[in-house]
């Protein structure tokens, strides 16, 4: 039996998590994708994570999911270790979801939509009958406003959007905690993309889930409100509540993603540097960036940053 | 049922051949117009009494053909079916579980590389082998061949997003691999299954044709072997009876089950991509 | 019904009554219909619509790489030939050195088996006679101008070797390489995170600088995308060309609902919903195909479906809300 201590205790710690990759076998060039990543999230608050492709937020959310294991550093969930993804207990699982990038690879492509939300309630045996069956995943489908009568279709046969919302369907029907959504309508057309968010954020509020959210628009992740936090190269360089962060944003990397200030692309692999990460496009460095990486600083009501201008 | 709509024209031509050949097979003691032992004057021209004549012994030709039938569908069938269910569940194996992989590989390449008709030739050295060791040597190289062609299927099959989604909710790996992966390769594991059939019953016969096997199988290499020492056979025309027969049923049979494994691999490969508009 | 808004500009490549049906298992299903437009030397259009719009279909019909399936009826004209007339070889010609087509799929449009510099300068041997050393040099230089450094190692090497933003330049620069008249491009931003669109605004635009009259026609529904590099906005939806305006009249003062109420679901006006599901193809809502949807609907949008009409020079509108 878990208990849930006061409101205080995140739900989902990253304490110190890195993670290195070594591609080819010959080569093993390490390649930083997270580091020295702290994160803390209470029970039904969300956090939006930002930042290019190949920034590592992908990575972080599958390590704070427990299926990547971390090079160093731990995850706690509500107090249980994570950190090896092969020593996680099946109970777990049950609390948590993932919505991944991709929502035609999301399902078994052979399977009819009702069978595939069906089916972590059929791992987790949370039921007992068919019928029983049947009327959870109707009235899942009515949550999401997918239409029930395409629940005996096959995802392709579906359009991108109605999969997005048996994925999500699929995703609440064990009640989760927590709740990973991968850059979840990036492949969406604009106008589907606007029911897609606006429905997570209903769920979440409504259902009280601890969300990451996981985009590579700025402006889709702020959107989701709560906190925000900014990634470059494996590293969280600003963090902060959405408002903050969008009306004052402090690092030139955030400037830059807001449109504010011009970025100069060079290369989006997190290679090993000394410095500042954001050093070869800073339009602003300094001396010291270059020698020593600036750690993550609270600069005031919550809002951190990782630059030695502050 | 959903095999046959499954199935083109070629598919359904080989099907039908196939199952003509499996029904003779397995009522050969019905339909046969004599007992396979019983000997008659040899070289017998076809008449109402022996409809293809008789061999260079004296057996009934046709009855000959029926039961070599059986023997031709007992080994194709055996060795396809212990080929594919080790293929199968190695390729399972290997593909779901990394750290096996190179291990499993390295196995299948040994085996990959001995052929099996010369392996049965020094087996024969030996002792004289009968149906069942055919079987079992067949089989012991051949689920090599279809692990090795069912692997990169699964492989890619596990890589997929929903299973790693599955994973992160709680799916256990032998949970996935039952119940997503296997179904996956179902198709290519059957078309493996006619393919390595069809080899089977060519290996057979060419064992039977270079007359290792055991004397008293009734095999249609065996058939082919007999016919071929008599060479007064070619001076007359002997040879459209006794010879032609067997070289027939062989040849259709291996078309038949060619056809269905071209068949279903044509069907495959477009089915596997996702429909995308 | 002529849609040229400046007549001091010269009519590239000119549409009419553009119609593409697809023969399917259920049924015959006509994907484009009534399709009427004109585009003009040097500038850059964006067709926008969203999935099911026929916008992608449009684009390959114009080069003619459509599936067996496909019935087209109509006209294409190109420099005073029916692009859907002509015979193969002919078209063959067209192809790679007049329009220029670049595809959605980055990966698997490079031969994996053919060197990169070999693949860019393959269109100026095939068209223009370029001994293989020229052609050559030439891809080195086309590399260079897309920063795919090093140049000369990349074009030695392959696919594989790239990353996929590296490929999608490769790709861009052997589509220009022949210096084409029309340059098609076939969702260029799908699935790209914010930098990384930049990087092919860039693009396109050093593309513009270096060959002024080159008209694009970029197939997108990424709204932030076309307000960068287009001059004018084709809007469709279902299978019909909704609306034709200039880009600054168009995100100041859209003109079709469809078109106001997309505005609306972008993050940055508040994301809100268009209501409804989007129409199928296969079975569209009788008279004009956004009604029920559209918050403007009344009868006869229920009966009717509206004609494309000119409001002005540069600005059309398939909608009964306006008169001519």
């Amino acid at each position: 039996m878990m208990r849930f201590n006061s409101l205080k205790t995140p739900l989902v710690q990253g304490i110190n998590l890195t993670k290195i990759f070594r591609y080819g076998l010959i080569w093993g060039e390490p390649v930083e994708a997270v580091k020295n990543v702290n994160i803390n999230l209470l029970r039904g608050a969300s956090l939006s994570l930002t930042g290019e492709s190949g920034s590592g937020k992908t990575t972080l959310g599958k390590i704070l999911l427990g299926i990547i294991r971390p090079t160093s550093g731990k995850v706690l969930f509500n107090g249980i270790d994570l950190t090896n993804p092969k020593r996680v207990p099946k109970y777990i699982r049950r609390m948590m979801s993932y919505i991944p990038q991709h929502p035609e690879e999301a399902f078994d492509p052979r399977w009819r939509l009702y069978d595939n939300i069906a089916e972590p309630l059929r791992i987790h045996k949370l039921i007992g009958s068919k019928e029983e069956e049947k009327e959870i995943i109707f009235k899942l489908a009515e949550d999401v406003s997918l239409d029930t009568s395409l629940l005996n279709r096959r995802p392709f046969e579906v359009s991108g959007g109605e999969i997005q919302r048996a994925v999500i369907a699929s995703a609440l029907a064990t009640n989760p905690l927590f709740m990973v959504c991968d850059e979840p309508t990036s492949m969406l057309d604009i106008s589907t993309q606007a029911d897609i968010l606006r429905l997570l954020k209903n769920i979440r509020d409504k259902l009280n889930i601890s969300l990451l959210f996981i985009s590579h628009d700025i402006e889709i992740a702020s959107f989701m409100g709560f906190k925000i936090a900014v990634m470059l190269k494996g590293r969280i360089v600003e963090m902060a509540d959405v408002d903050k962060l969008i009306n004052e944003p402090l690092h030139p990397y955030t400037q830059g993603l807001l449109g504010i200030v011009k970025v100069e692309y060079v290369s989006s692999y997190a290679k090993n540097c000394r410095g500042c990460p954001y050093y070869d496009r800073c339009p602003v460095k300094m001396l010291p960036c270059r020698e020593k990486e600036p750690k993550l600083k609270n600069v005031g009501g919550d809002h951190y940053v990782a630059c030695f201008r502050y | 049922m959903k095999a046959l709509s499954f199935l083109g024209i070629k598919g359904k031509i080989g099907l039908i051949i196939i199952l003509f050949v499996v029904f003779i097979g397995i009522t050969a003691p019905v339909i046969s117009p004599y007992d396979p032992t019983s000997l008659f004057e040899p070289f017998e021209p076809p008449s109402s009494t022996h409809l293809l004549g008789t061999d260079d012994v004296g057996h009934d030709v046709l009855t000959i053909l029926i039961y070599g039938a059986r023997v031709s569908i007992l080994v194709g069938f055996a060795t396809a079916t212990i080929s594919t269910f080790i293929g199968l569940l190695t390729a399972l194996i290997a593909g779901c579980y990394e750290g096996l992989d190179p291990i499993i590989s390295r196995i299948l390449d040994f085996f990959l590389v001995i052929p099996r008709i010369p392996f049965i030739v020094i087996i024969s050295a030996f002792l004289t082998p009968n149906i069942f060791i055919v079987i079992l040597v067949l089989s012991f190289f051949g689920w090599a061949k279809t692990a090795r062609v069912i692997k990169p299927l699964v492989k890619q099959v596990y890589s997929r997003e929903y299973v790693k989604r599955l994973k992160c909710i709680g799916a256990g790996n032998w949970y996935i691999i039952l119940r997503h992966i296997l179904p996956a390769t179902f198709p290519l594991a059957v078309a493996q299954f006619v393919l390595e059939g069809g080899h089977a019953i060519l290996a057979e016969a060419s064992i039977g044709f270079f007359g290792l096997e055991d004397p008293s199988t009734l095999s249609w290499g065996m058939e082919i072997n007999h016919a071929l020492q008599k060479s007064i056979i070619f001076l007359t025309n002997i040879w459209t009876w006794v010879l032609g027969p067997p070289i027939l049923m062989l040849t259709i049979t291996l078309l038949s089950t060619t056809f269905i494994s071209i068949d279903l691999e044509t069907r495959i490969n477009p089915r596997l991509k996702v429909r995308s508009w | 019904m002529s849609h040229v808004s400046d007549t001091s500009k010269e009519v590239i490549l000119s549409i009419r009554d553009l119609k593409v049906k697809f023969y399917t298992e259920e049924g015959e299903v006509t994907v484009i219909s009534d399709v009427n437009l004109d585009l003009f030397k040097g500038e850059t259009v964006a067709l926008i619509g969203e999935s099911g719009s026929g916008k992608s279909i449009l684009g390959h019909t114009i080069i003619r790489l459509l599936p067996k399936n496909a019935n087209v009826s109509g006209h294409i004209i190109y420099k005073g030939i029916d692009l859907l007339k002509i015979d193969s070889s002919l078209l063959r010609n067209i192809r790679g050195r007049e329009i220029a087509w670049i595809p959605q799929m980055v990966g698997s449009s490079l031969n994996p088996t053919v060197k990169i510099g070999v693949q860019i300068g393959e269109v100026l041997i095939d068209h223009y006679n370029y001994r293989n050393q020229r052609a050559w040099s030439s891809a080195i230089d086309l590399l260079k101008l897309f920063e795919v450094e090093p140049a000369e190692e990349v074009a030695k090497g392959y696919p594989h070797q790239l990353s996929g933003g590296m490929k999608q330049r490769v790709l861009i620069a052997s589509a220009i390489a022949a210096r084409p008249n029309l340059l098609i491009a076939d969702e260029p931003t799908k699935g790209l995170d914010t930098i990384k669109k930049t990087l092919i605004v860039n693009i396109f635009k050093k593309i513009k600088d270096l060959k002024p009259d080159l008209s694009i026609l970029l197939i997108t529904h990424d709204l932030k995308f076309a307000r960068e590099l287009a001059d004018r906005v084709i809007v469709m939806y279902c299978g019909k060309v909704i609306e034709i305006n200039d880009k600054n009249s168009f995100f100041e003062l859209p003109l079709h609902p469809y078109s106001k109420l997309l505005l609306k679901s972008l993050p940055s006006k508040g994301l809100y919903p268009i209501p409804g599901k989007p129409a199928n193809v296969a079975n569209p809502p009788s008279g004009c195909r956004f009604h029920p949807r559209c918050p403007y609907a009344s009868d006869i949008c229920e009966k009717s479906s509206p004609p494309l009409i000119k409001l002005d020079l540069n600005r059309c509108v398939a909608c009964w809300l306006y008169k001519r």
